[in-house]
């Protein structure tokens, strides 16, 4: 066990690189900070799941069921691990962590405070939203003080990579298709833009404890431009168009610039207050409640 | 053609969920041949690592690209359904999932420190892989399974 006699030299440590583990003194401000920040990625990969689900018995043909049904044991599996690996940081109990997301007193990803309306809703999803978690994960992935959350992002983002492959299959599938087809597709689109960009995050401020402490390695403009310039070109190539008036390209630097984001939508969902947080927490829980019949058998309290 | 040269290349198909794990790794090729009689048409037998697993469409598309880039000229990709297993996998692709935080088999240490792991979950991100945790530095860990190699549930513990 590790421990820093002051904020200095915890500070110090980590700006040399190092790498804090579940057994050391860490400051108890650091513990907090991984383990809201860890706690929120377990809760949202958790709804994730249950939105994939949604959709095995809805999706198009044997593949695609099979295929939803392999993601949603995939975001299943990463909540698991999530929640382990929150648990051990003992700021809460996985049941407590469990009690509060049903409650509503979690948050959880914006993405998931919205309803989808139609199956390309939910190929937006698995395309730009697993793009859009992908780029923040692995920008955390690259450097995070965390070890144990290091060491099972490295798996995660493994296979959010696969999911991304999958959700450009599917994309592809409808930008060939129907006219009809593609007009979902934009349709969706028009619906999920303005939520994929707040899912970056309001810009970071300075002093961030996140930045500082190395969980993040890079503000949420930078990875929300990171994201703009790979997907605007992109979805502009599959024939679609990025619902932003205001969006255009730098003459001088050749760089996709965005319209002024309004964040009263993102501030709503961070209440638990967005257009369907209700039914997604009420969702969560039936589902929690029609699987106690498992942990029963199981004798998991 | 060289059917050497093709083989190497199917060999080479990395897994779409495991970073630089390739299905040679795996041990996922059962075979590579030459039908002579089929004007040259090669047949490559590969095995999932579980039924039902959702990769297999993209490994095979994957395999296909592989070997016409390595010249053959029509190719036959089949899934063979006997089971699969964990003591398949090379020394090669044990060491680069390691490097992924998995083990491999009920045998496996953590690859964090190398300790004894105690399996927590059946079943992680895959129906081939299972959910463990390390004894002493207390890790999260995939261990990587078949289906004919069941768990030993003794070392079942709730967490």
């Amino acid at each position: 066990m590790r421990v820093w006699e002051t904020m200095e030299d915890f500070d110090q440590f980590i700006v040399n690189g190092g790498t804090v583990e579940p057994g050391d003194d860490m400051p108890s401000a650091y513990r907090q900070e991984v383990f809201r920040f860890i706690e929120m990625h377990a809760n949202s990969e958790l709804f994730g799941g249950l939105c994939e689900r949604y959709w095995v018995s809805r999706a198009p043909g044997v593949h695609r069921k099979l295929a939803f049904l392999a993601k949603t044991q995939d975001e299943i599996g990463h909540a698991h691990l999530l929640y382990m690996v929150a648990a051990d940081l003992a700021v809460k109990s996985r049941a407590q962590m469990i009690d509060d997301l049903m409650a509503g007193r979690s948050k959880f990803h914006n993405v998931f405070h919205y309803k989808t309306h139609t199956w390309a809703d939910q190929i937006v999803i698995a395309y730009l939203v697993d793009a859009a978690a992908l780029t923040t994960q692995q920008a955390v992935l690259k450097q995070c003080s965390y070890g144990p959350y290091r060491r099972i992002l490295r798996r995660i983002v493994s296979e959010e990579g696969f999911h991304m492959r999958h959700g450009e299959e599917m994309l592809l599938t409808l930008a060939d298709g129907t006219v009809t087809q593609q007009n979902m597709f934009q349709a969706a689109l028009d619906r999920w833009w303005e939520p994929v960009m707040h899912f970056f995050g309001p810009p970071t401020k300075d002093g961030d404890l996140l930045i500082r402490w190395r969980v993040k390695s890079d503000t949420n403009e930078a990875l929300r431009d990171r994201f703009v310039q790979k997907f605007v070109p992109m979805l502009q190539e599959y024939g679609f168009v990025v619902p932003d008036p205001a969006l255009h390209r730098n003459a001088s630097t050749g760089k996709w610039v965005i319209g002024d984001i309004d964040w009263a939508a993102l501030r709503a969902t961070q209440s638990n207050v967005g257009p369907d947080s209700a039914a997604r927490i009420e969702l969560s829980k039936q589902s929690w409640d029609n699987t106690a019949w498992v942990r029963e058998a199981l004798h998991v309290p | 053609m060289n059917l050497e040269h093709v083989c190497a290349e199917v060999l080479a198909v990395v897994d779409p969920e495991l970073g630089d794990v390739t299905i040679g790794d795996l041990g996922m090729v059962r075979s590579v041949n030459l039908d002579d009689d089929l004007d040259g048409r090669v047949r490559v037998v590969l095995t999932p690592t579980f039924m039902g697993c959702p990769a297999t469409g993209l490994i095979a598309d994957a395999v296909q690209v592989a070997a016409r880039n390595a010249g053959a000229r029509c190719v036959e990709v089949t899934w063979d359904p006997a089971p699969w297993s964990e003591t398949q996998v090379t020394a090669e692709g044990r060491h680069k999932l390691a490097r992924l935080g998995i083990a491999v088999g009920d045998e496996g240490k953590c690859p964090h420190c190398d300790a004894e792991l105690v399996v927590v979950a059946a079943n992680s991100a895959a129906s081939c892989r299972s959910m463990a945790r390390c004894t002493n530095c207390g890790d999260l860990v995939d261990v990587l399974r078949g289906a004919a190699s069941p768990i030993r549930w003794r070392h079942y513990a709730h967490l």
